[in-house]
């Protein structure tokens, strides 16, 4: 697994195009972990799905947090509405048993997700739903 | 001599030191070129590397590696040759025989000396500057032709640079064989993937389309389905219409309505899909310039119309539909024409039932059919009424039901009439709980050959309730003429004064349509369309006066007063909207309605003559309300002071300033927007600047922390310049952020001395500005002295860093510095 080197973290509106701002800052990051150019632009559209399943889901007044934690091997990125401070890893390490999305369940969106990225999946906590994706440096 | 075939070394030949070095080298080529194959994945760089190898090996100045693949030689990899030069090679059966059969190397000297085959292919030996072509092949099979030009300093290719092309020429065949085995792999197990993804992507369509049995639902889904599945920019959904045959638009997405329909070869191309029951795929070619439409893919909806995508759109481009896409709209057509079968169908059955419900509901008399043996199949609501309660009848005997409540006479009748299927009248009879004296008229029902199949018995009630019901029921729901009954004081049938709030309602783009349609097609769409928002009106309870041509009147407050009239009226409004929508996407015709709503005191009261009396009102709210409705355009809904006041905290309004109406002195006039806190209506001006309001009042900050790693400012730097095109910077201006906040980022990094090693960065959109602050914990510095520092170091010479400050001033309109032992603050501010 390898322990967690780096952390950014990015907080949006959830407005109309605002996805695109948390698609730039995914580029750059999966750009610093030295993804190849069509994982890089994995990472973005999977992103920006994932944005719009949250914008969708969540409420107009609440803000997008989205976390990236850069590993060794990998880059693993949360998105959820939970609020500012929180540490996503731990929260779907604890819910990751509980209450992930059933089959049956999943949408378009959450299905691009899984192409696109090496894994995601959607954890449906009380508070709202929190988004895991991981893409592994080397495919 | 075009071929040289590779000699053979004798037993007891001695090697040269060039040949032993030649050896050596060719071992060391071969070794790479193996662990190429193994070590790389990618088909092209494998090819460039090798080419690489090979050439560096026998010192050839330039090179090809030409591919076989679909009757043509073409380039995969080259050096010192621009590949676009290239054009494929044509391979005919003579020159694949010579290549594959080439004992070694050809040789390419002279074109007159050339073997037969290879004189066709003359220009491309020339573009490729080719002095020899080893043939790669396995097992009799061509695989490709490495080319080498000239080598370097002219010198000519002898017999060890041929035996050691031979010899290299094996592996990379093998290479080649292997990888482009791999490539096929691939290429079936992606197709197998892809197939898994599209019938998932139908199970789910599937799912969905019979979820619903609502027309318009359907049609919708459908679409949006197309268009989201295929990454489609938009799409469009042609409909037969039932009763014409011809062909109208029912929904669109991501295309302006008039667009479409403005566009004829559009409709041209969905009649030709649906004659040949097959999908068709058009590129730049097919479609006018001025469409503004590059690609698009049609595919039948059963046998009911054609859907539509346009331009399929990825991240940087749009493409053309590819053949799987364009299959997979035709599998989703197939299933969209059943699923919309059905809805038709359940919507044609729905409405048989409801016209037969209406028309009995509507009969102020009680309505009775039983089945043969005389039990009850159908009652309509009047015979609740008159039986005086909730009483269960379906199912039961009939003539029982009679006899229990004292109606002898016609549980007689009944029974004789089922007995002969002769005809009968019984007048007078009371029934016993709600008083009722009736009439009852019974006729035998019979089928196509004559015999009895059951009894249809009406109750005339003579009371005077049933009176006022027949009266009203014209009007109103059941629930308010229950209410008014139900009264202690009977509605002034002559006139009284009341309080009311009028809503006018009138149809747009009616007149165009019957010319397009003509007067019946009209009448029966008019029919159908006032039957769905008739409902709408009843099931807020409104009385619906009267028709106005195309448009109606509709009451609140008369003849029954609820207290929350006036925004029963506004959601009338709302909801009749809404249900015009639909109606529009189901039937594809653009009618609108436009809504003026007034309140004030009227007369409410029969109107007319002794031959025929309208209850009615008229009044002041009634005039201001039909010139709202004449000057609101289609969708809008303009309501009065009076109603704005009352409802300003459920509903949001947009001012129309005071306006001047025929007849009436100035008044101020507001829009209906929709309910409040929701979102509005498209399409408006008004609507637009509403929402620019509501969107002002959000908070649009963008928070960024980054750790303090070397590279990572370009992750802010990158977040910025979304920041900037989210709120239209200019491109220049953007630039200039992007530099700052780099500058600023590299500061913090490397001077902060932060324990947290991170920087955070809150960007703040304003109206007019973009502000953004960069923060971190480190140890600060005082603004001032690092100025003076960055000032002598530049006259100095000293630096080329250091003046990261001087920079952020000169590139953004404002910088401010805070900065203490706790950390610093930077902000920086970027005006419009």
């Amino acid at each position: 697994m390898g322990a967690e080197r780096h952390r950014v973290e990015l907080s949006i509106p959830m407005l109309p195009e605002m996805e695109l701002a948390a698609s730039r800052t995914a580029e750059a990051v999966a750009e610093f972990i030295k993804l190849d150019a069509d994982r890089v632009d994995e990472t973005v559209m999977a992103l920006i799905e994932a944005c719009l399943y949250t914008f969708q889901k969540g409420k107009p007044d609440e803000r997008a947090h989205v976390c990236f934690c850069i590993y060794e091997d990998r880059l693993e990125v949360y998105l959820h509405t939970l609020g500012e401070g929180l540490e996503p890893e731990k929260v779907a390490e604890q819910a990751e048993e509980a209450r992930p999305l059933p089959p049956d369940r999943k949408g378009w969106g959450l299905r691009i997700m899984e192409a696109l990225m090496d894994r995601a999946e959607v954890i449906q906590l009380p508070e709202g739903p929190l988004i895991r994706m991981v893409k592994y440096r080397d495919g | 001599m075009p071929m040289t075939r590779p000699q053979t070394p004798r037993a007891d030949s001695t090697a040269s030191e060039d040949q032993a070095e030649r050896l050596l080298f060719s071992l060391s080529s071969l070794s790479e070129i193996g662990g190429l194959f193994t070590s790389e994945t990618d088909f092209e760089k494998v090819a460039e590397a090798a080419l690489r190898g090979v050439m560096g090996a026998v010192a050839a100045s330039c090179g090809a590696l030409l591919i076989f693949d679909g009757g043509c030689l073409r380039p995969l990899a080259s050096r010192g040759i621009r590949r676009h030069l290239l054009p494929p090679v044509e391979v005919d059966e003579t020159l694949r025989s010579l290549l594959t059969e080439a004992p070694a190397p050809l040789l390419l000297g002279r074109p007159g000396t050339w073997p037969g085959p290879l004189k066709p292919c003359a220009g491309a030996i020339r573009r490729l500057r080719a002095c020899v072509w080893v043939p790669l092949s396995v097992r009799g099979g061509l695989l490709g032709v490495l080319s080498l030009g000239e080598k370097f300093l002219r010198a000519p290719y002898d017999t060890g640079d041929l035996q050691l092309l031979w010899t290299v020429g094996h592996p990379l065949s093998v290479g080649l064989y292997n990888h482009r085995l791999v490539a096929e792999v691939r290429g079936a197990n992606f197709q197998l993937n892809r197939r898994v993804v599209e019938l998932e992507t139908l199970y789910d369509v599937g799912l969905t389309l019979s979820a619903s049995l609502q027309v318009e639902e359907v049609i919708e889904e459908v679409l949006s389905q197309a268009v989201g599945i295929l990454d489609a920019r938009g799409g469009f959904l042609f409909l037969k219409d039932e009763k014409t045959g011809r062909f109208l638009l029912a929904h669109q997405v991501g295309l302006r309505r008039e667009r479409v329909l403005t566009q004829p070869w559009m409709r041209r191309r969905v009649e030709r899909v649906l004659r040949s029951g097959r999908p068709l795929r058009l590129g730049p070619g097919d479609v006018p310039a001025e469409a503004g439409i590059v690609h698009a893919a049609i595919a039948p909806v059963g046998e009911l119309g054609a859907v539509g995508v346009v331009d399929k759109e990825t991240r940087k481009e749009v493409q053309a539909f590819s053949e799987a896409d364009v299959h997979l709209l035709e599998l989703m057509g197939q299933q969209a024409g059943a699923a919309l079968a059905n809805a038709r169908l359940y919507r044609d059955i729905l409405g048989v039932k409801n016209y037969t419900q209406n028309i009995l509901s509507s009969v102020g008399n009680g309505v009775i059919s039983t089945d043969l043996r005389g039990r009850i199949a159908q009652v309509n609501p009047s015979v609740g009424r008159i039986f005086g309660g909730d009483e269960k009848l379906l199912g039961r005997s009939c003539a029982r039901v009679f006899r229990r409540c004292g109606c002898r006479g016609v549980a007689e009748a009944a029974e004789a009439s089922l007995r002969d299927g002769k005809g009968r009248q019984v007048d007078g009879e009371r029934v016993k709980g709600s008083g009722v004296t009736l009439n009852a008229r019974i006729t035998a029902l019979r089928n196509e050959g004559g015999e009895v199949q059951g009894l249809v018995i009406a109750l005339e009630d003579l009371t005077e309730a049933m009176r006022l019901r027949a009266m009203f029921s014209q009007y109103a729901s059941d629930q308010v003429v229950d209410l008014l009954l139900n009264r202690r004081t009977p509605p002034a049938l002559g006139g009284e004064r009341r309080d009311v709030t009028v809503l006018f309602v009138d149809m747009r783009g009616s007149t165009a349509l019957l010319r397009r349609i003509g007067p019946e097609e009209m009448v029966a769409l008019l029919n159908d369309c006032f039957a769905r928002l008739n409902e709408v009106i009843f099931q807020h309870n409104g009385t619906l006066n009267k028709y106005t041509g195309d448009g109606f009147l509709v009451v609140y407050g008369a003849p029954v007063a609820f207290p929350d009239d006036r925004e029963r009226a506004v959601r009338t409004a709302l909801a009749m909207r809404d249900e015009m929508a639909r109606f529009n996407r189901a039937r594809g015709e653009p009618l609108g309605l436009a809504f003026g709503i007034a309140r004030g005191k009227v007369v409410a009261g029969n109107v007319g003559s002794l031959r025929r009396m309208e209850y009615t009102v008229i009044g002041p709210a009634v005039v201001l309300a039909s010139r709202f409705c004449d000057a609101a355009r289609a969708g809008q809904i303009w309501v009065e002071r009076d109603v704005y006041e009352e409802l300003k905290g459920r509903f949001d309004f947009a001012h129309l300033g005071r306006q001047r109406f025929k007849g009436i002195e100035p008044v101020d006039v507001y829009e209906v927007l929709g309910p409040r806190g929701t979102r509005r209506r498209a399409g408006s001006k008004k609507d637009g600047r509403a929402m620019e309001e509501k969107y002002k009042k959000m908070e649009k900050k963008v928070d960024l922390t980054i750790p303090m790693v070397p590279e990572m400012e370009l992750a802010a730097s990158k977040t910025a310049e979304a920041v900037g095109e989210f709120m239209g910077l200019e491109e220049e201006k953007i630039s200039e952020v992007k530099m700052a906040l780099i500058e600023a980022c590299i500061n913090a990094f490397e001077h902060s001395q932060s324990k947290d090693r991170r920087v955070a960065i809150t960007f703040d959109i304003g109206e007019e500005e973009l502000t953004v602050r960069i923060t971190d914990k480190g140890q600060g510095f005082d603004p001032k002295r690092a100025r003076e520092e960055s000032v002598k170091r530049r006259e100095r010479r000293e630096s080329r860093r250091g003046w990261g400050l001087t920079i952020m001033e000169g590139l953004m309109d404002e910088v401010k510095v805070q900065s203490d032992e706790n950390g610093t603050v930077i902000t920086m501010v970027k005006r419009r």
